[in-house]
Formats: C-alpha cells, structure tokens, sequence
C-alpha cells in the first residue's frame, strides 16, 4: 500500500466532500430549487411567517419572509397589503410568470411559486406568489452602487459583474418592467460569503410588470419602451451580450410563453388578461430585438 | 423637561437563507425632538461589536462597508430625510435597511433633558446606557474574550462610537 498515494487520495477526497458539502448548502440548491418552482405553479406547503423579518416591514406591497416545515430555505411572500383592484393587478400572477421566463432565458430573478395564504386578514389576496431568498448576504443595490468602484483588479471585476446584467435590458423590456431604473431596492447583491465566485446583481419585483397598467390592452404591446436601467449598469453595458439576449427573447418558444402564461390558475390570473399577456409577450418578442437593434446604431446603449 | 424619541436597532444576520438564523445587533440610531423643535439622530456603533462576530469577519463583503459604520449610517439618514418629521424618518431608513444588515426594531423611549437648547449630553449618556443594554449586554457574554483578544492584538478602541447630529430641517441637511 503506497501510504502517501492514500493520503493525496484521501485529503483529495476531503476536499470534494468539503467542497460538495459547501456548494450544496447555497448554489446547488438554488438550481435545484430554481428548477423545481419553474415546474410547479401552487406550492402545496404551508408557509408561515419567520420569526427574524431581517427589517422587513414596509414594502409597497407589504411582504414578509416565510418559511415552510422540511423546506430548508427562507422565501419573501408578497403581496400582503391590502390593494385596490387586486383581481386586476394579479401581483403574484405577474411575478410568477416573469420569473418562469428569467428562468428559461437564465436570467438573475428570483424562483418564484405561487401559494395560499393561511390566516388572510380581511381586504388581503389569499392568492400570493413566494420567491426564494437566494443568498446568504445581500444588500441594497443603493447601497452598492454607492461604492466606487476600486482601483485594480476589484474593480475590474465589479465591471464585469454589471456588464452581466446588460442581458436584463431586453429581458425589462419585453416584460415591460419600468421600475428598475435608479430605484434603491428592486435590485440586490447576493453572495455566499465562503464562496464570493457566488455572486450576483438580482433583479426584483415584476408585480406592476406584464402590463398591470392596461398599457398592453388593443394595440397597446406594439409600444415599445426601453426600461429604466440603472446609470451604472448602463455604463457598464456589453452591447454584444445586450443583442445576445434579445435574439434569445426573439427566438424563445412561443408555446413556452402560451405554457407559462395559461397554466396560472384563474383566481390568480382571470382569462382575459391570459389572452392579453400571451398575445403581448409573443408580440413583442420581435420587436425588442429590432428595438435594441435600432437603438445601438444610433449610437445609443443601455436606455 | 421629557424628550420624546424613537430608536432603531440595526442589525446584521449572518445568513439570510436559513429560516432559523438569528440576526446579531449592532449598533443603534436614535432620533428625537426638543421642546425648542430641535430634531437630532444620534448613532453608536462599536469597532469591538463588530470584531465580536465571526461570520461578520468572514463576511468580507459586509465588513467593509461596516468599516466606516458612522459614515454608512450617515449615509443612509441623509437619504432618509425626505420625511415630515423626525418620528417617520426611522420608518424611511427600515426602507433602506433590510437584509443582511438591517433594521431589527424600533423602540420608544423618553429621557429628561434639564437643557432645551443642548439636548447633546443628556442624550449621548440616555442611549449610550441604551447600547449597553440592547447589543453590548447581548453579545458580551459570548464574544468578550474575542473582543478582548482583538484589543490586545490590535491596540484597537474599544469604546462606542457616537455620533450627534441636529436637524436643522427634515428637508434639507443634516449638521454635524
């Protein structure tokens, strides 16, 4: 027995346990869950409020973190405010779906599922959509973008890092989400703290996407609007990664959308705003690439 | 006279993604007004609360932001102020503060001021006593030999930090 041979295999093997062990905890699960929320639409656990909100309290829509019994991981339930024209605005619905086509299109959303809310308290939507807390440590993109960016090669990351969201320019576009400009908080920073390789700008909040403002309803979709972007992920724009991803929206399945859009129950999403989401995002699939086309030769990037 | 004032706890949780992580608080943000209509936010932080926990000093990431904590809670305030009066401007920065460091609560609390002019002193001594009983009273049992260590190692300071501002108008600046 070569001992020495054993002990490099040994501490090898240490290592890959060591290391599977850490991935599992953060990223595997991310994926793992990520894909199992793209293939649900209702969850069927029973998710309960977290005793530590970590200053959860005064969102638009009033959300909190939940949690679910053999479910390892923290979620954000929304909406949870009482809301005028709740059936109209479907918040959860829209989240949902946008976050199933991030999914496809392997964009930075949070995984979303849709669930019941036990306990309602009365004027409140018993029909809410729980994303999954990705990270370990996030923080505020106001609080990010406050930072200059460093000398050297941390800087030089931290462009890379906003260059990767050039892809969500088109993706904000298409679903027409219009509150991702300079908002403080509907963009985070994750990351695993082991691991910092782990890390990601995380785009937040589509309840007032899809067209919530009947601003798709007739002819309405064929508008297109540049989303807001943020001033320092505009500067950091990859213009090649920009139309990459618009070509990825222009050829996504249409059947996918029709999927993704129809099978969301009705009390979540009543009939006719399916019809109108389906037409719209099918529609528009086109348009954004000839849009972002168009825009580039005149010399404009990112919004 | 009595001064009436809210203060917040802020907080840091070292994981956000497990259900049954328990935040760690760090550091307090107090804001009142006088009987002369004087606004002021005062802030205590700890260099020692800091050093105190683990996952914070492998949290590279939040430890640097938390290294100038004075000027980030600064930071934050100042954007905070858009708000009408001073007992809504804690509920504005909870907007700014969530995950990982974050607002854990807000509290009540009323202390005497013999000065209406310079609430300054009576201030400082009301919530210093008020840091000691909400984060270093928490944390001291478990994490003062750590701290002690760092001091030594590092001939740190290990007193709070605290800093007084008045509000000269809600809407505008904050003075040092």
């Amino acid at each position: 027995m070569d001992y020495n041979l054993l002990n490099v295999v040994t501490s090898k093997s240490e290592f890959a346990a060591m290391f599977l062990l850490r991935k599992k905890k953060y990223h595997g699960t991310n994926k793992e869950i990520a894909k199992k929320w793209r293939d649900c639409v209702v969850s069927e656990l029973n998710w309960t409020k977290s005793e530590n909100q970590v200053g959860a309290k005064d969102g638009e829509a009033g959300g909190y973190y939940v949690q679910a019994q053999g479910f390892p991981r923290r979620g954000y339930m929304k909406p949870t405010k009482p809301h005028e024209g709740a059936a109209r605005s479907a918040r959860a619905a829209r989240e949902k779906i946008a976050s199933d086509l991030a999914h496809d299109l392997g964009l930075p959303l949070p995984p979303a599922v849709l669930a019941t809310r036990s306990d309602t308290p009365p004027g409140c939507e018993a029909t809410v959509v729980v994303t999954l807390v990705m990270y370990p440590a996030q923080h505020y993109w106001e609080q990010v973008k406050a930072q200059a960016l460093p000398e050297g090669p941390g800087g030089l990351a931290l462009a890379s890092v906003y260059s990767q969201c050039s892809p969500m320019l088109p993706f904000n576009t298409w679903v027409r989400q219009m509150d991702h400009g300079d908002h403080p908080n509907n963009i985070i920073w994750g990351y695993d703290p082991q691991n910092l390789a782990d890390s990601q700008l995380i785009f937040l909040d589509y309840s007032y996407s899809l067209g919530h403002d009947n601003s798709w309803n007739g002819d309405g979709w064929k508008q297109i609007t540049w989303s807001p972007f943020p001033q320092a992920l505009q500067t950091h724009m990859d213009d090649d990664k920009l139309i990459e991803a618009a070509a990825r929206i222009a050829g996504y399945d249409p059947k996918r959308v029709d999927e993704i859009v129809r099978r969301i129950p009705d009390n979540y999403l009543d009939g006719a705003q399916k019809d109108n989401i389906v037409t719209s995002l099918i529609g528009r699939m086109p348009l954004v690439m000839r849009a972002m086309e168009q825009n580039l030769a005149e010399g404009r990037s990112g919004g | 006279m009595e001064i009436h004032s809210k203060y917040a706890v802020i907080g840091y949780c070292p994981d956000l993604t497990d259900p049954k992580a328990q935040s760690v608080p760090l550091a307090i943000v107090a804001v009142g007004e006088g009987g002369a209509g004087q606004g002021f936010v005062l802030s205590i932080t700890s260099v020692s609360q800091q050093l105190a926990i683990p996952e914070l000093q492998r949290d590279v990431y939040s430890a640097k932001m938390l290294s100038d904590f004075q000027g980030f809670l600064h930071t934050q305030i100042k954007a905070s102020l858009r708000v009408p009066n001073t007992s809504s401007l804690l509920t504005e920065l909870n907007k700014r503060l969530r995950h990982t460091i974050h607002i854990e609560s807000i509290k009540d609390f009323t202390f005497n001021s013999q000065e209406e002019q310079n609430l300054a002193p009576e201030a400082m001594r009301a919530f210093a006593h008020i840091f000691d009983q909400e984060i270093v009273h928490i944390t001291t049992a478990s994490s003062s030999a750590t701290a002690s260590k760092m001091e030594n190692k590092h001939g740190l300071d290990m007193s709070p930090d605290i800093s007084f501002r008045t509000i000269t108008s809600l809407a505008h600046s904050v003075e040092a």
